[in-house]
């Protein structure tokens, strides 16, 4: 069984369609410094109701992914998006901006990071939710304005009738951050894209997001996918994890074997940086740098960093290889462990 | 340096930069090799279009045209860079100050700088000359002053950045007198970014002595002055409109020349066009 | 066992939406109450600002004047006729006094008579000062409608050759020289084809040559800012929010950018007034328009203090209430500036 990768991180005894199958997904920008590799070739598919992980440092092409596949990269800086991204049918890489104005705030949804920055702050917060509503349906203005209170109202905002008309200005980040939420799930999308929602605000209010968004989930029964770099918040959501390192998907893998059993270096590395609550060691930390994402690739993009480093490794850029069904790892070091089981159990 | 080479990026601003060198090369050296006297009549010779000897012709008194044009621009030069040094010294120290001390001072400072902010450079340049009378050294002082609020201003916004600086929050804590770390530390960071905000300053300084010239308040006859030979050729304007044109294109030009050079200096200076 | 209420949807909504009503007539009952007191508090600041205006001008003429008197009774004078000035003008009195006399003069309407001419300044200066503002908010008016448009259309098109044009329009704008403008618009419009009229304010169509040239540094500007103010707000976060939401990009523009990006736009537009009357100081002299820009040039030309100094009042009080203008428009457009919780 450990050839099955045509739908990779997919369980295999899973027979649903997935509600997004997004397949060798590369997005090159444009800088004054040269051509940017942000996303190389990832493939994954998203079951309906999953939550998957997208973990990794800052710079790892995280954030781009999410806006290439909703199309709303800045066309400024983006060369280039290929391969595909496929949501009930269509291949969201390739809509015209009608088609794609129908399928963004309906079928599939963003939640951004800064919601000090993602709201206009000369319009009020009911207003941008009712925005969402009408840009998909004509809805009488009663009912508009009842379903923009009931939906403030789910994502727990206290006394919502009486805040719809406040200004951004006038919440606290986390009710900002749930007045985006709120707007996310006001269509009851299939996909949820969420940047790292929860990063932006306090730790306390972090877990009170969490709450909401998985609240809001079970309502409409979306799948999400949930960018971050807080392991954290991986273990507390996601049903799978991909790890992304230099643009390229490292690992994947459910989020029990991810943090039972890493296998990808950088993934090894990322859990040992985690501060333990108990015990005497000291905090560590990833030795070097993230990579120059500007110099082209030769070989794997962790290899300055990785302590299994091998001189295959600066040369080929490994391929995925399921070590296990469902649990697809990039990297030379741990191919050679596979090769050497194998021997092992052949030679016995 | 990285800054020249994103400075290269803008065209503009080497255009602007290019424009202005020839116009600086042209009028300081210009009347020194030109065979005519600027200011020397000769109204046998008045009126004369472009020819081998007068290349630009010759003005209503029978000067040469391009040599009157090239002392002007001397003239302007001088006094843009005169009042320009006036402003960024008093006005950029002030504001510095204010800016860095903050509290009242700062308050104080800032409520006055509005109030007289509100006179443009013209306006009180034109009042201030009525006191102090005409000339070449008055119109510097005079346009000098008026741009004091811009520099006050703009002293103040840096000396504000600078100070939220951790260099500059760490000489405090270590006990480093408060003049001290303003004389070293803000004064030489500050001062790169106020140098290049004194371009577009330039570019409306010598718009304002060409006007107060223009005038007739200004630079005095027989002295040459971009602004002032537009005045005096006003009367000819049906008869030969060239002695109106040209002046004023020099004027155009010069403050074109500094508007690019200074948005394309902001440009290379601003680092936020980065890609995340 | 628990007991279910089932509520009916329809009642909490219709309560919901009660709620909301009443909530929103609150709010507004605050916002007016706010915006009262805040426009009470803008005037008393302007009054101060007013005040500290008058403080500088006079310690500025009495400061850098030199002999004051000796220019009023003219170079010549004989000492008896300077010690005459001096006592006519109050100038034998002490500082205080003679502020005092200032003030009070302005509060009445009293600024003086002209050193030259002998008649009350205030009464030239009204007789002048609407010519002025009907060329100011002409020009005004339409430099910033012009700007607008073509600042929007050169973030909407950014990158194209339209995009250069407009902003070669900008920085002309602001370079042109406003005298020389002037009078080639005149050498061109009005002797090749006699359209329009170019000296005086006579006829109707009199105002269009001088506002013309006057708007041309406003059209800049106001291209230019809108221009980068647009930009500005087209790569927001929340531009990308509202396309998120499936909003089509020219309604992202209208709905969302416009509003925000005209902030700054207003605030260049006020203060670009001061610059836009000097300006028209030029232009009047230029087109003969007979407002208080040639007044006040003939004033400089003498050296008439008295009428500088009055000009000067009158000049700080109209830029003050555009000041007022301009911060009142901003806590129209702006919500965060308003404090209505």
């Amino acid at each position: 069984m450990l050839g099955a990768t045509s739908t990779v991180g997919q369980h295999p005894t899973d027979p649903v369609d997935p509600v997004l199958s997004v397949r060798d997904l590369s997005t090159t920008l444009r800088t004054g410094q040269g051509d940017v590799h942000a996303v190389r070739g990832v493939s994954f598919d998203l079951a309906p109701g999953e939550v998957l992980g997208v973990v990794g440092e800052s710079g790892a092409g995280k954030s781009m992914l999410l806006l290439s596949i909703a199309g709303l990269a800045p066309a400024s800086i983006v060369r280039s998006i290929e391969g595909a991204a496929l949501l009930g049918g269509r291949d969201l890489l390739r809509l015209t901006p009608r088609q794609r104005q129908r399928v963004l705030g309906h079928e599939l949804t963003m939640i951004f990071q800064d919601p000090g920055t993602t709201l206009n702050p000369l319009m009020a917060v009911g207003d941008q939710i009712a925005e969402v509503i009408t840009n998909h349906a004509a809805v009488p203005r009663r009912q508009l304005w009842a379903r923009v209170i009931r939906l403030l109202d789910t994502v727990g905002i206290p006394a919502a009738a009486r805040r719809v008309d406040d200004y951004p200005h006038q919440l606290s980040g986390g009710m900002r951050q749930r007045v985006g939420i709120a707007i996310a799930i006001a269509n009851e999308p299939k996909v949820i894209l969420a940047d790292e929602p929860t990063t932006a605000l306090d730790v306390t209010i972090q877990a009170q997001i969490l709450d909401v968004l998985a609240e809001a989930r079970a309502r409409t029964g979306a799948a999400t996918i949930l960018v971050t770099h807080d392991l954290g918040v991986i273990a507390e959501v996601a049903d799978r994890v991909l790890v992304m390192y230099g643009g390229r998907v490292q690992e994947s893998a459910s989020v029990g074997t991810l943090f039972e059993d890493p296998r990808h270096p950088y993934s090894l590395a990322l859990m040992s940086c985690q501060p333990r609550l108990h015990g005497d060691e000291p905090a560590r930390s990833i030795p070097g740098s993230p990579p120059n994402v500007t110099e082209a690739v030769v070989g794997c993009v962790f290899a300055p960093r990785c302590s299994r480093r091998m001189s295959m490794c600066l040369e080929i850029e490994p391929e995925l290889e399921p070590v296990e069904p469902g649990h697809p790892v990039a990297c030379h070091a741990v191919n050679a462990d596979l090769a050497g089981e194998r021997t092992d159990v052949a030679a016995r | 340096m990285r800054s020249v080479r994103s400075l290269a990026a803008h065209p503009n601003a080497v255009i602007g930069l290019v424009v202005l060198v020839v116009l600086a090369l042209a009028s300081l050296i210009g009347p020194l090799i030109s065979p005519h006297d600027p200011e020397r009549l000769a109204l046998d010779r008045a009126f004369r279009g472009p020819s081998a000897s007068h290349w630009l012709g010759t003005d209503e008194l029978g000067r040469d045209l391009l040599t009157r044009l090239m002392a002007g621009g001397r003239i302007s030069l001088l006094i843009g860079i005169g009042a320009v040094g006036l402003g960024l010294l008093s006005g950029g120290t002030i504001g510095l100050i204010s800016g860095y001390a903050g509290g009242m001072v700062d308050l104080v400072i800032q409520r006055v700088n509005d109030a007289m902010f509100a006179f443009s450079s013209l306006l009180l340049a034109l009042a201030l000359v009525a006191i102090l009378g005409p000339g070449v050294t008055n119109v510097i002082i005079s346009v000098g002053i008026a741009t004091i609020p811009v520099f006050i201003r703009l002293g103040r916004a840096q000396a504000m950045v600078i100070r939220n600086q951790p260099f500059v929050q760490t000489a405090e804590l270590m006990g480093v007198g408060r003049p001290r770390i303003l004389s070293r530390h803000v004064l030489r960071n500050a001062l790169t970014p106020l140098v290049v905000q004194s371009t577009v300053v330039l570019g409306s300084a010598i718009l304002a002595a060409a006007g107060l010239g223009f005038l007739g308040l200004g630079v005095q006859e027989p002295q040459a002055e971009w602004g002032a030979m537009l005045g005096a050729a006003r009367q000819f304007i049906f008869a030969d409109s060239r002695l109106i044109l040209v002046p004023g294109v020099a004027i155009f030009l010069a403050v074109v020349a500094f508007n690019l050079l200074g948005d394309g200096l902001r440009d290379a200076l601003d680092p936020r066009l980065t890609v995340k | 066992m628990s007991l279910q209420l089932a509520v009916d949807r329809d009642t909490i909504d219709r309560v919901a939406a009660a709620e909301r009503s009443r909530a929103r007539r609150q709010r507004q009952l605050a916002t007016a109450r706010w915006a009262a007191s805040f426009i009470g508090r803008r005037l008393a600041v302007s009054l101060l600002s007013i005040w500290i205006v008058t403080l500088g001008i006079f310690g500025l003429v009495r400061v850098l004047g030199g002999d004051v008197a000796r220019t009023s009774a003219g170079p010549d004078a004989s000492p008896a006729q300077v010690e005459a000035a001096r006592i006519r003008l109050g100038l034998d009195r002490s500082l205080p006094e003679q502020y005092v006399d200032f003030v009070s003069g302005i509060v009445t309407g009293d600024l003086g008579e002209s050193y030259r001419t002998g008649t009350p300044v205030w009464d030239e200066i009204t007789a002048r000062l609407p010519a002025t503002l009907k060329l100011a908010v002409a020009a005004t008016a339409f430099g910033s409608l012009v700007g607008l448009v073509l600042g929007g259309i050169a973030a909407v098109k950014r990158g194209t050759w339209v995009d250069s044009v407009v902003s070669f329009i900008g920085i002309a704008g602001i370079s042109i020289p406003v005298f020389w403008l002037g009078l080639m618009l005149i050498s061109l419009l009005a002797v090749t084809y006699n359209v329009f009229p170019v000296t005086g304010d006579d006829e109707p169509l009199s105002i269009v040559l001088p506002a013309l040239t006057v708007s041309v540094f406003p059209i800049g500007l106001v291209t230019r800012m809108t221009r980068a103010s647009l930009l500005d707000t087209l790569g927001s976060d929340y531009a990308r929010t509202a396309r998120s939401k499936g909003t089509s990009r020219p309604a992202v523009i209208v709905r969302h950018c416009l509003r925000n990006a005209a902030i700054p736009v207003v605030t260049v537009i006020g203060l670009q007034f001061g610059a836009l009357l000097g300006g028209a100081v030029l232009v009047e002299s230029v087109y003969a328009w007979p407002g208080l820009g040639r007044y006040l040039v003939g004033a400089v030309e003498t050296r008439d203090i008295a009428v500088v100094q009055g000009l000067a009042v009158v000049f700080a009080v109209v830029f003050i209430v555009v000041n007022l203008a301009v911060d009142l428009l901003y806590v129209a457009i702006d919500p965060r500036l308003r404090d209505n919780r």
